[in-house]
């Protein structure tokens, strides 16, 4: 019995047990972006070990850098043939324990006087809480469970010292930061981590009694700091030469933008910040989006009550204590954790809000839920320990303790009990026999084996592709992010992410594959020799392709002679690319510069031709062999839809005009109003409100022939329109680019009835010269602003009976040089879904027309022309090309009576990434409107031929207008579909809401209410669906000079991931040496006596590093990633400061030692 | 008592300026959620001073509150049960410093002592 009292013993047998329950079926679990890393530990060790990882196309690691250790022992450890379950239930067991043990003495330390069962069961409500469960064990990330276990370490370690003032606690504290590095992968972890212990410092110098304490908490703290940073500095200083790389500020750049992020976490706030559920510990997007019946027990008023009882007991448990210090401690601790996890939500979000958009590190919380939950669960834990105990002292009566247990251990524990805690609400991870557990076929052991025997360093193209995520369809399945780079030996192109230059070639390389002639200059560029196709994959879940139209593809190319089969593992087959040459690192003879972005298909262009853009063809000088130009941007102008804009939106309600004495008040309240808006969208609009009341008002100072007023009235728009350029230019460059098209579009249709409204009022003045010159430069002068915006055109567009304003297409482009230009569009597909056979087209060039017949050019390109441009911006524009209707027309009638009644019209032609406008007339003739829904063939299915539709949009009866209308929508969600759908459904009208008022609740039950059911009649005509124009017009020079250099042989070896020895022979010209690897500019290239080659590597080839090499002869050069040298000098400071720290602890317990 | 009922009589003036403000703001169109709150934390807070309120005051408001808010939230009243679950947390805003603050008083009065 004695044993049972010891309640480290409690904890680990509590833990094993759970553990034991988790992995009784032998296999490792895995799902989400931490992937399968308890698979192979040496293949996860091998994307960390350096400061260069082999991964995709390559990459600088950053923070990441912080679990390499971590996987170096645990791939020693698998050596010895331990099987990776059994490592992953250690693992969990550990975490479990020094979680437990160290939240029990944590509690121990503040409290001494409490029971240890009470601490004990303040072990369970830390292990077990719903905040706990969502965050960490459903979230399954390794480093969130070695956060949740350090986090009472640390702060015991922390207050233990300055309670005892012993500096032994600090070199703890730094030996098990050191054994915990993998939590460091985490930037947000490592702020809340010292959030924390400068909380508790700040805390504890309050309290101190003298100079001499302070001095100590002072001196204490900043060892802390000072030490943690010298063994840490090993990943600290990658991160900062992470953050200081190309890489990371082309990612900033390119990929984040604060308005986003501030939109995600305000949108995070609204839903997970309300004060109910969180007192209630619920994050409420988790517990209301399943089914799963375990989700469903968290819904039940009953848990709910419980929850909120001990939020309850906890709260009195304050007021009572509220003169001691633990419970301030900790209740501030709680208090302030709280007001972090609401985010920007009400009450007072406002400062959180503020400090979110106006601090960098602040972007890290943008799920304050996620982040700021370890430090509330970590408050909550002591002081609701110390609650129940006092409160059971109060009664004298165990009945508190009882119930707590029963709702902590039984309650709260049951998903940790039966293993569900590791189920969630989509396939296969809803399956609670299965659960996170995951079976890798031995087919993946096969094919690793047969890469290994192909020679050399080549990399795999794995196909279909789309996004970051995966489902495999295996016995045991999973889902997260794509596992390709680690379960097999070779990296590869096999998902699409946020990574600079990566997602350039990524996102478009399927579209390549399917579109362009030749595939394999593209795989050859990428060093690429095999294509991996994947059957084993869930693709219809993460609307991917079918795989076998990449086999039919693959098949027609094996014909060609472009590719051949080179091995099959049961659903994985490997394609080889017959022209493959091995080109890690290459010479190259000749450049091409493009203008504007490359694209992916480029790489095709030209044989043994080096790609640059333009900054990097400025950069060696070499600016005028331009072979592309592509469009700096594309602006869209089109006809003014009606329906599209209530008129109140665009010129809203005025009830008080410039002539009535409160007009200054309501100028005064506009601008309190605006003071209140936060969200930059948000204040564009609400700017382009004031701009329209403004014009609005216009309209009775005309009627009044007011002329003062109106021009006073003009002077208060163009005020405002200064504040809604500067707001504009803010909101277009921090959104994302696929975003600025629509935004663009929407602002132009806006001025246009702007500029519409102001020449209405300057005819109107027809007769009186002097104003309407004076409205003439009003109009001149708005044109003149929103063409520096780029919302309109800066040449006048030519609007004729010949040329309508359908829908104009402008595009910028930046011309190097005056010259003749050919204008061509590369869309073999083009002719398939427009109709390009009018033998002319009107061009619009800069402020003249042309007219033009296009031709097809052998090579499959739309000839549009030759054009004289001059150097600068010049601006071509034409009307988009006549969309052909993508289905066989037809007019049709609906009815319903009984039951739904829906017709379908196949899509023929659909082209995958592209997007699609429906449109349609429809008279709503009786009861309901039709509901249009789009079914591909990579729709989910739910069995027996049913599936979810892709889109849904439901027209609804008007009240009012009971006409003929039309309507239209635009989609993109054909994606990765190579046939779709369009059905309408009609249902019968609901009348049983309305015939019975209020409406009684069986009405919901149809069964029920069908009896009240009445017929349903639409009549649907002109239905359209069109493919958008997406395919981007380019320029290309006329006259091309092109130096045909000749290049030396290269041979090389690799050294490591971050070093290559480089042997070049028989050099005559200078030459372009490319290193297939991403772009980054720690990459250098030095000669034999460490002298570099230029300032860094250029851009070439959009994501190779590229070097000028103007040596000749047979000489040595090396290649070398350099942040791997600074690692290895920090690597010693952060051994050699260990080493002390060591000694320190045992000279520190050489007294307690002897003594023994 | 004079001074106490003098007091209180400010409040109350306070409290109409307040309301009159909350009424402005809804007829306007300006966000009155936010102000409401600010409002209220301000209102709170000058009561605190004026009356000299002790945190026991702010902390026991705090969970009445807190007790109304919940049961509402158990009975499917979610909005006003949000509304005042929020009053309570202005509540524990200005209650727990306050807290901390007389212990920092009583504490260094007893160690000067």
């Amino acid at each position: 019995m004695n044993i049972l009292k010891n309640p480290f013993l409690i904890i680990g047998l509590a833990a094993l047990i759970l553990v034991s329950i988790w992995f009784k079926n032998g296999n490792i679990m895995g799902t989400g972006e931490s992937g399968l890393p308890f698979y192979d530990f040496s293949l996860q060790y091998e994307t960390v070990k350096t400061t260069w990882f082999d991964y995709g196309l390559g990459g600088a690691v950053n923070v990441n850098f912080a679990s390499s250790p971590t996987y170096y022992v645990l791939a020693q450890i698998q050596r010895l043939g331990i099987p990776t379950f059994l490592l992953q239930a250690a693992f969990f067991w550990i975490c479990l324990f020094i979680a437990g043990s160290f939240t029990y003495k944590l509690t121990k330390e503040l409290f001494e006087d409490i029971e240890d069962k009470y601490l004990i069961l303040g072990v369970f409500f830390y292990w077990f809480n719903p905040i706990t469960l969502v965050n960490v064990w459903n979230r399954f990330l390794n480093n969130y469970f070695i956060f949740f276990a350090f986090l009472p370490l640390a702060l015991f370690l922390f207050i233990k010292g300055i309670k005892n003032r012993d500096f032994k606690y600090c070199y703890l504290f730094i030996l098990s930061s050191a054994f915990f590095s993998y939590l460091h992968s985490s930037m947000a972890f490592n702020l809340l981590l010292w959030c924390l212990l400068f909380y508790a410092a700040f805390f504890y110098l309050l309290l101190a009694k003298n100079f001499k304490e302070r001095f100590f908490i002072i001196k204490y703290f900043f060892s802390f700091v000072i030490l943690w940073f010298l063994t840490n500095l090993w990943w600290i200083a990658q991160v900062f030469s992470y953050a200081t790389s190309s890489t990371f500020h082309e990612a900033a750049e390119s990929f984040f933008t604060s308005v986003g992020n501030y939109s995600a976490f305000s949108d995070l706030s609204s839903s997970l910040g309300r004060l109910t559920e969180l007192f209630a510990f619920r994050n409420y997007n988790f517990f209301t989006m399943s089914d799963l019946p375990w989700f469903l027990l968290y819904n039940f008023p009953l848990i709910k009550l419980l929850s909120l009882l001990i939020t309850f007991l906890i709260l009195l448990g304050i007021y009572l204590g509220r003169k001691k210090s633990p419970v301030l401690f900790f209740s501030l601790l709680f208090f302030i954790s709280l007001f972090l996890i609401k985010g920007n939500n009400y009450p007072l979000g406002e400062i959180f809000g503020w400090l979110f958009l106006n601090s960098t590190l602040m972007q890290l919380f943008r799920n304050p839920f996620e982040k700021f939950g370890f430090l509330l669960v970590l408050a909550l834990v002591p002081l609701f320990i110390f609650s129940i105990s006092i409160l059971d002292k109060y009664l004298k009566r165990k009945i508190i303790f009882w119930v707590s247990a029963f709702t902590l251990v039984v309650i709260w524990g049951l998903p940790f009990w039966t293993g569900l805690v590791f189920t969630a609400n989509y396939p296969p991870l809803n399956n609670p026999q299965t659960k996170y557990e995951v079976i890798v076929p031995k087919d993946y052991k096969d094919a690793s084996a047969w890469l290994k025997q192909q020679k050399g360093n080549f990399k795999l193209v794995a196909l279909p592709l789309f996004g970051e995520g995966i489902t495999y369809n295996w016995e045991k399945g999973f889902s997260g992010i794509d596992l390709t780079n680690q379960i097999f030996p070779v990296s590869s192109v096999s998902f699409d992410t946020t990574v600079p230059f990566y997602h350039d070639i990524a996102s478009n390389i399927q579209k390549v594959f399917f579109e362009n002639d030749k595939f394999y200059p593209v795989m050859n560029a990428l060093n690429a020799k095999y294509i991996l196709v994947r059957e084993d994959i869930n693709w219809q879940q993460r609307k991917m392709i079918n795989p076998q139209k990449i086999t039919e593809e693959l098949e027609k190319r094996a014909r060609n002679g472009e590719f051949k089969k080179a091995a099959t593992f049961g659903k994985l087959t490997f394609w080889e690319n017959l022209y493959y040459k091995p080109s890690e690192i290459y010479a190259l003879n000749n450049m091409a510069v493009i203008s504007g972005k490359p694209q992916t298909e480029d790489l095709s262009l030209k044989q043994n031709t080096a790609l640059l853009s333009e900054s990097a063809g400025n950069s060696i000088g070499n600016p005028d062999n331009f072979s592309k130009i592509y469009p700096r941007s594309r602006l869209i102008i089109r006809e003014f839809n009606q329906e599209s804009y209530a008129p109140e939106y665009i010129f809203p309600y005025v009830s008080t005009y410039p002539d009535s004495k409160k007009y200054q008040l309501i100028l005064i309240k506009e601008k309190i109003q605006g003071l209140f808006i936060t969200d930059l969208k948000k204040q564009l609009d609400f700017k382009l409100q004031l701009l329209g009341k403004r014009l609005n008002e216009t309209n009775k100072e005309v009627e009044d022939k007011n002329d003062r007023l109106l021009f006073s009235s003009l002077d208060l728009y163009f005020d405002i329109l200064s504040d809604y350029e500067k707001l504009y230019k803010d909101y277009f460059g921090s959104v994302q680019s696929n975003q600025k098209e629509d935004i663009q579009l929407e602002q132009a249709e806006i001025f246009q009835k702007h500029l519409l409204h102001l020449s209405d009022l300057k005819n109107s003045y027809k007769e009186n010269l002097q104003v309407s010159s004076k409205l003439d430069s009003y109009i001149n002068n708005l044109k003149i602003v929103l063409a520096a915006l780029e919302i309109y055109p800066q040449n006048e567009l030519v609007v004729s009976e010949t040329f309508p304003l359908t829908t104009r297409l402008i595009y910028k482009y930046q011309v190097p040089a005056d010259e003749e230009y050919r204008l061509l569009i590369k869309d073999k597909e083009l002719l398939q879904n427009f109709q390009i056979e009018n033998p002319q087209i009107f061009l619009q060039i800069n402020d003249s027309l042309k007219t033009i017949t296009p031709e097809w050019t052998k090579d499959n390109l739309l000839y549009l022309g030759t054009h004289f441009l001059k150097k600068g911006e010049n601006e071509i524009s034409f009307n988009t090309f006549q969309p052909k209707n993508l289905i066989k027309e037809e007019d049709f009638n609906l009815q319903s009576t009984a039951s739904d009644s829906s017709k379908g019209f196949p899509i023929s032609n659909i082209i995958t990434d592209r997007k699609y406008d429906i449109s349609f007339d429809y008279l709503i003739k009786k009861g309901s409107g039709p509901m249009i829904s789009l079914y591909n063939d990579n729709s989910v299915s739910l069995g027996e031929g049913k599936k979810i539709p892709e889109s849904f949009v439901e027209i609804r009866p008007d009240y009012y207008d009971f006409d003929k209308k039309n309507f239209g929508f635009s989609t993109g969600a054909l994606y990765g579909a190579t046939s779709s759908e369009l059905v309408f459904i009609l249902s019968p009208w609901k009348s049983c809401g309305n015939s019975l008022l209020p409406e009684p609740e069986w009405c919901q039950d149809n069964r029920r209410s069908i009896s009240f059911d009445r017929q349903s009649e639409i009549s649907i005509s002109n239905l359209l669906v069109t493919e958008q124009f997406t395919e981007t017009p380019y320029l290309e020079k006329v006259k091309v000079e092109s130096s045909q250099l000749k290049s030396p042989q290269i041979t090389y070896t690799k050294i490591s991931d971050t070093e290559y020895e480089v042997m070049v022979k028989n050099a005559e010209e200078n030459f372009m040496l490319v290193l297939a690897q991403l772009y980054d500019t720690g990459w250098s290239l030095k000669n034999e006596n460490g002298k570099k080659f230029g300032n860094g590597p250029i851009l070439v080839n959009i994501f190779s590093n590229g070097w000028i090499v103007d040596k000749q002869g047979n000489y040595k050069l090396v290649l070398e990633y350099e942040p791997q040298k600074r690692l290895e000098t920090t690597s010693k400071i952060s051994i050699v400061t260990l080493l002390v720290i060591t000694a320190l602890i045992l000279w520190k317990t050489r007294k307690a030692f002897f003594r023994k | 008592m004079k001074r106490i009922f003098s007091k209180t009589f400010l409040l109350f003036l306070f409290g109409v300026l307040l309301l009159s403000v909350l009424f402005i703001i809804y007829t306007t169109g300006l966000p009155v959620q936010s102000i409401f709150y600010w409002l209220t934390f301000i209102y709170w807070l000058v009561l605190i001073i004026v009356l000299k309120l002790s945190s026991r005051f702010s902390l026991l408001i705090s969970l009445i509150l807190f007790a109304i808010s919940a049961f509402a939230y158990i009975i499917t009243i979610a909005n006003p049960a949000e509304e005042i679950m929020r009053i309570a947390f202005i509540g524990l805003i200005i209650g727990l410093p306050q807290a901390f603050i007389e212990y920092l008083k009583d504490y260094n009065s007893k160690s000067s002592k």
